[in-house]
C-alpha cells in the first residue's frame, strides 16, 4: 500500500485576484480519483475536503505525528445529512430525554455542566469508513484516506447518570440518539443511532460538552455530542438534542440497513459473495500508523527513528511491531505514555539506515485482547485495519 | 477553486452565571453566546457532458458533486445500484425515466479502465 499524501499542493488559478484567508490548494490522495481540494471551514484549519455537502473534511496525515491528541481545528468532520446546524443558541438549547423513562428531562447546557459529575475520557473517534479509498477492489462510498480519525480528551456528563435521573423503566432495551442535522428531503431518513441499554450505561459513555479543554467546534457537534469510547464514530451523534429510551429494537434505516458488516470472521467476505447475514458494526479494530515518514520519501543515512500511533476498540495496546524489510522480520517498538485504553498510543523504534538502500517500513499493533491487524474486504469498506507499508530511500 | 471568505461570527449574548464543573478542574466556559458559522460555497461542479442537467437535477439536492467525482471507476451495475440506493434508502425522487441517462453520464465521468 502506498502512502503518498500531499503529492501535489498547488495554488489554483481561479479566484486568485481576491485576497482570501484560505488559498485554494489541492492534494492527491494515493488512490485513483484521489484529487482533493483543501479548504478552511469555520473554526477549522485547512483540511482535505471529502464533500462540501454534507460537510465531510479529512485530517491531513502530518497532524497525527504532532502528538497523541488531535487539535480541535484539525479534527475530521463527517455529517450524514446536508442541513447541518450553523446557528446555535446555547441559551435556548435543550437535551430532551424521553421514551421509557419515569421522569422525562429537558436539560440546558448549564444543567449538564452543573447537575452531573463532570468526567473526562481520552478516546479515539474513527469513522467506520476511514481508509475506504484503499479497499481493493474499490467500493462506493466516501473515499477517505486515513484521516477520518482523531483522538481527544472529552469532558462531559455520564450518559448513565442522565438516564438514572430520568429513571429508565422496566422493559427498556435500547437508547436512541438524535442530533440537529436534517435531510434535504422529507423522504430521507432522519439520522438516528441506538445503543444497547447495557452499552448506554457503560460509565465511559458521556454526553460531551468539551473537547481538548474547549467548546466543541460547531462542525464537531457543538454544543454537545455523544462520546462512545471504543465504538466507531457513527454512534457519536453530534449536536445531540434528543435521547429516547426504547422498549423495542430500533428498526430505523441507520441501524437496520446502514453501518452493518458481514457476520463473518473479521467482517470479511469475497467480492463475489452475496446473501450473507450482517450485524451492526460496533468496536474499532486495532490499527497502527507510521506518522513521521512518508511513503516514497527519502531520508538521511544513520540512526533513524520510526514513530507512529496505535489504538484499538477499547482494551489498549499490548505491543507494536516494526519491520524494515516489508514484513519479513519484526521487532518491538517502545510504547509511549499510556493515556488510557481508548486513546492513541504513541510508539517509536529506531534502525540504522544504510546509504543508498531502500527500506519498506511497516507497523503492526496487537491489542490487550490479542486482536491483530488483518486484511479484510467488505462491500462497504468498513473497519479497515490492514498492515500498511511506507517505503523510504536512503540518500547516498 | 474558489473558497469564499469564511465568516465566523460569535454574536454577543447574555452571559449567565459561570458554570462550574461538578467534579474537578477549572470552571467550564459558559457557552451561552449565540454561535453562527457560514459554510464555504460548494466548489466542485459536474463536468459538462451529455446528461449533466439530469445529474444536477437528480443528485445535487442532497449532496455535492464530489460524491460522484471522487468515486473510483465503478461498473454500470454498480452505478445502477447506487441510483437504486438513493431512491430506496434515501428517498431521492429520481424518475425511472432518468436512470439510463444518469448511468451513462456517471459512467462517462469515472470510466472503468479498459481491460
Amino acid at each position: 500500500m502506498n502512502r503518498k499524501h500531499f503529492l501535489a499542493a498547488s495554488a489554483a488559478a481561479a479566484g486568485s485576484a481576491v485576497a482570501s484567508p484560505a488559498l485554494a490548494q489541492s492534494v492527491s490522495l494515493p488512490f485513483e480519483s484521489g484529487d482533493r481540494t483543501l479548504a478552511t471551514f469555520p473554526q477549522k484549519r485547512q483540511l482535505i475536503v471529502l464533500t462540501s455537502r454534507p460537510v465531510q473534511l479529512e485530517t491531513p496525515a502530518a497532524v497525527f505525528d504532532a502528538g497523541e491528541f488531535t487539535p480541535n481545528d484539525a479534527f475530521f468532520v463527517r455529517w450524514h445529512l446536508p442541513d447541518v446546524p450553523t446557528r446555535i443558541d446555547p441559551a435556548a438549547f435543550r437535551l430532551n430525554v424521553r421514551g421509557a423513562v419515569a421522569s422525562p428531562l429537558s436539560l440546558a447546557i448549564d444543567d449538564l455542566r452543573t447537575q452531573f459529575e463532570a468526567v473526562e475520557v481520552n478516546a479515539v473517534l474513527e469513522c467506520a469508513g476511514n481508509s475506504r479509498g484503499f479497499s481493493t477492489p474499490r467500493v462506493p462510498g466516501g473515499q477517505w484516506a486515513d484521516g477520518a480519525m482523531g483522538n481527544a480528551r472529552w469532558r462531559g456528563a455520564r450518559l448513565r447518570d442522565i438516564l438514572a435521573r430520568a429513571s429508565v423503566t422496566n422493559g427498556a432495551i435500547q437508547v436512541r440518539f438524535q442530533g440537529a442535522e436534517r435531510p434535504a428531503l422529507p423522504t430521507t431518513p432522519q439520522f438516528l443511532k441506538s445503543l444497547e441499554l447495557a452499552v448506554a450505561n457503560d460509565p465511559n459513555v458521556i454526553v460531551a460538552y468539551q473537547m481538548n479543554g474547549a467548546d466543541l467546534p460547531v462542525l464537531n457537534g457543538f454544543p454537545v455530542r455523544l462520546v462512545v469510547p471504543g465504538y466507531f464514530g457513527t454512534y457519536w451523534v453530534k449536536a445531540l438534542n434528543d435521547i429516547e429510551v426504547l422498549t423495542e429494537p430500533d428498526q430505523n434505516y441507520w441501524m437496520k440497513t446502514a453501518y452493518r458488516v458481514p457476520n463473518t470472521p473479521n467482517y470479511s467476505v469475497a467480492p463475489t459473495d452475496s446473501g450473507f447475514a450482517t450485524v451492526p458494526l460496533t468496536n474499532l479494530t486495532v490499527r497502527s500508523f507510521i506518522t513521521n515518514l512518508t511513503d516514497g520519501g527519502s531520508i538521511g543515512a544513520g540512526r533513524t527513528t520510526v514513530r507512529g500511533i496505535a489504538f484499538d476498540g477499547g482494551t489498549g495496546i499490548r505491543s507494536v511491531g516494526v519491520s524494515t524489510d516489508g514484513g519479513t522480520t519484526w521487532r518491538d517498538a517502545d510504547l509511549g505514555r499510556d493515556l488510557g485504553k481508548f486513546s492513541f498510543r504513541r510508539w517509536t523504534a529506531t534502525f540504522d539506515a544504510q546509504a543508498g538502500q531502500r527500506y519498506v517500513l511497516a507497523s503492526r499493533a496487537v491489542s490487550n485482547a490479542g486482536e491483530q491487524q488483518v486484511n479484510r474486504w467488505n462491500p462497504s469498506g468498513y473497519a479497515r485495519n490492514a498492515v500498511e507499508t511506507v517505503a523510504v530511500t536512503v540518500k547516498s | 477553486m474558489n473558497v469564499r471568505r469564511i465568516v465566523l461570527t460569535i454574536l454577543a449574548g447574555a452571559v449567565g452565571a459561570f458554570a462550574v464543573a461538578a467534579a474537578s478542574g477549572a470552571p467550564a466556559p459558559a457557552a451561552q453566546k449565540l454561535v453562527t458559522i457560514a459554510l464555504p460555497a460548494q466548489n466542485v461542479a459536474f463536468r459538462d457532458a451529455p446528461g449533466v442537467e439530469v445529474a444536477r437535477k437528480d443528485c445535487l439536492t442532497c449532496h455535492s458533486a464530489e460524491y460522484v467525482t471522487q468515486q473510483p471507476a465503478l461498473s454500470k451495475a454498480a452505478w445502477t445500484n447506487e441510483i437504486a440506493k438513493m431512491r430506496a434508502a434515501y428517498g431521492a425522487p429520481i424518475p425511472d425515466a432518468d436512470t439510463d441517462g444518469l448511468v451513462a453520464y456517471l459512467l462517462a465521468q469515472n470510466p472503468v479502465a479498459k481491460k
